[in-house]
């Protein structure tokens, strides 16, 4: 009967599982004694969970090993008409394994994700949006996007309000944007190699590489870009440094040079911008030096926000990705070119193992990532892992074998 | 083997239909009609009456089938070691219940239990 030894039928599993995925444990077991009747405390929610979540990351890595020996099966027949990676980061906080209860040893962590998206998008002979999208134009929300970027890479909580509804009218327009069909999610704490391959067995077992056009979106971050040499240079994914950051980081610079929240940082900033987005990059390269010699070099130890630093960190950073910001070709392409999918996933993710007063062992980090994971994976993976065979573990709760 | 030979498909079948008669006629009672006035008690009522029955078909169900209690010539197999076990509930005794709780609530299922010797483990027939 597929029964494990939990004492908990598959589909109350699921739900379970659903709950501990979406919310705190004590949070779950509210809502599943409200939603379904289920009368279970938050600690064994969290020990299902756990024990779930580390099968699950055994299971993964089985196939990244299957993957590595080629006996990795592809699981799609048909090959996605576009397919996408985006790579990011996100932190948790973590305490010491072996301490026992309480928090010892508290620290914030990476944990690394990736967002692996089949699209649909069609060719086009002409850069189908030349001009750059109105948002990008448009201060106030360009302020707010440099804030959430800025918040997301130091750990705090992005800022709130301040967002504008888009009207009616506008959203129904539908600009030649390439469109997700199904997205899944891998997340690990594991380091950047072992990230890596993880990915790599997720593109071959969704047929990603068999796509006709694919791409691979991430910010500047170095092991980003080693993972792609690595694992999918040689598969045809084509290089695409996320625009948002290159705008935060123009945004910044320009703010830099001409006082921040001025009126000719803005100009400064729209001038770079059009270079930026018409995929001119030498001429935004000089641009940039032109305002970071008028400034001069930074001291050694410049702070972090020293106007010579911000520009200089600017020119750094289109220089060592200059050859993956051809954008009017990779809109051409049908191809996306902001790596949102991945930010949005790292939100995500956050919501669940993130928090003032979240603090996890590695273990439990690492199952309960494992966890979300399916449960914002868009291909059934939470019922694809249900019909799997499970390893036999003790049972959870007491009494589950009792005589009556 | 427990002595006392599992109910057939047609007792199963009269059992299940008088609770299902016993569900009718609570929800149709006359005398209980006066709990039965606003929607939410109906819907509350049947929900309840309904939840009995899927218990009671799951755990007939589950309990008719011949897996839950091998003949002695069927020795199920441990499953961390795959090596057969030995039989712990003795013969004609009552199968030992294991407490399963499901979307609908909780139902026991009957079933034999054997060891495995090699692994110190309990376990139950997997069928």
């Amino acid at each position: 009967m597929q029964l494990g030894t939990e004492g908990y039928s598959p589909a109350t599993l699921r739900k379970v599982l659903h709950a501990t995925a979406r919310d705190s444990f004590q949070q779950a077991s509210v809502d599943l004694a409200a939603l379904a009747g289920l009368t279970i405390s938050s600690s064994h929610l969290q020990r299902l969970a756990l024990r779930f979540g580390s099968e699950w990351a055994a299971h993964r890595d089985a196939e990244v090993q299957a993957f590595q020996q080629k006996k990795l099966r592809v699981a799609y027949r048909a090959a996605p008409q576009v397919a996408s990676v985006m790579l990011d980061g996100g932190r948790l906080q973590t305490r010491a394994d072996d301490a026992g209860s309480g928090v010892s040893d508290p620290q914030w962590r990476e944990f690394k994700a990736a967002s692996l998206e089949t699209l649909r998008s069609q060719v086009q002979t002409a850069d189908p949006q030349p001009q750059p999208p109105g948002r990008y134009r448009d201060r106030q929300q360009v302020a707010r996007l440099a804030a959430e970027l800025k918040a997301a890479r130091g750990g705090a909580a992005a800022p709130s309000g301040g967002r504008r509804r888009r009207s009616r009218r506008r959203s129904r327009r539908r600009l030649p944007r390439p469109r997700k069909v199904v997205r899944t999610v891998v997340a690990t704490l594991a380091d950047s190699e072992r990230f890596g391959w993880q990915v790599a067995a997720e593109v071959h077992r969704r047929g990603l590489h068999k796509a006709g056009r694919k791409a691979c979106v991430c910010d500047g971050q170095k092991y980003n870009w080693s993972i792609w040499q690595m694992h999918l240079v040689m598969l045809g994914f084509v290089p695409i440094l996320d625009f948002l950051h290159l705008l935060v980081y123009l945004y910044a610079a320009a703010g830099a040079a001409e006082g921040k929240g001025s009126d000719a940082a803005w100009v400064l900033y729209e001038a770079w911008l059009a270079l930026a987005w018409s995929g001119r990059v030498g001429a935004l390269l000089k641009a940039l030096r032109v305002v970071g010699e008028r400034l001069g070099k930074p001291p050694a130890q410049a702070k972090e926000d020293d106007p010579r630093r911000v520009v200089w960190e600017a020119v750094g950073y289109v220089e060592g990705n200059r050859d993956k910001m051809r954008y009017p070709q990779y809109r051409r392409l049908g191809l996306p070119i902001s790596s949102a999918g991945v930010e949005s996933v790292i939100k995500q993710l956050n919501r669940r193992v993130k928090g003032t007063e979240k603090f996890w062992a590695e273990g439990g980090a690492e199952a309960l990532l494992q966890v979300r994971a399916a449960y914002l994976s868009e291909d059934g993976r939470f019922e694809r892992y249900g019909e799997m065979p499970r390893p036999r573990g003790r049972a959870v709760g007491g009494g589950r074998l009792g005589r009556t | 083997m427990n002595d006392t030979p599992p109910p057939d498909r047609d007792e199963l079948r009269r059992r299940f239909l008088a609770e299902a008669a016993t569900a009718f006629d609570l929800m149709f009672d006359k005398h209980l009609a006066s709990d039965l006035v606003t929607f939410d008690q109906r819907e509350q009522r049947a929900l309840d009456l309904g939840q009995q029955l899927v218990l009671a078909l799951l755990q007939q169900h589950a309990n008719h089938d011949p897996a839950a209690d091998p003949d002695a010539q069927q020795q199920p197999c441990c499953p961390r070691c795959h090596r057969p076990g030995r039989r712990v509930t003795p013969p004609g005794q009552p199968l030992p219940a294991r407490r399963l709780t499901t979307c609908a609530g909780e139902v026991r299922l009957r079933r034999a239990r054997y060891r495995c010797t090699t692994c110190r483990v309990v376990f139950f027939p997997p069928g």
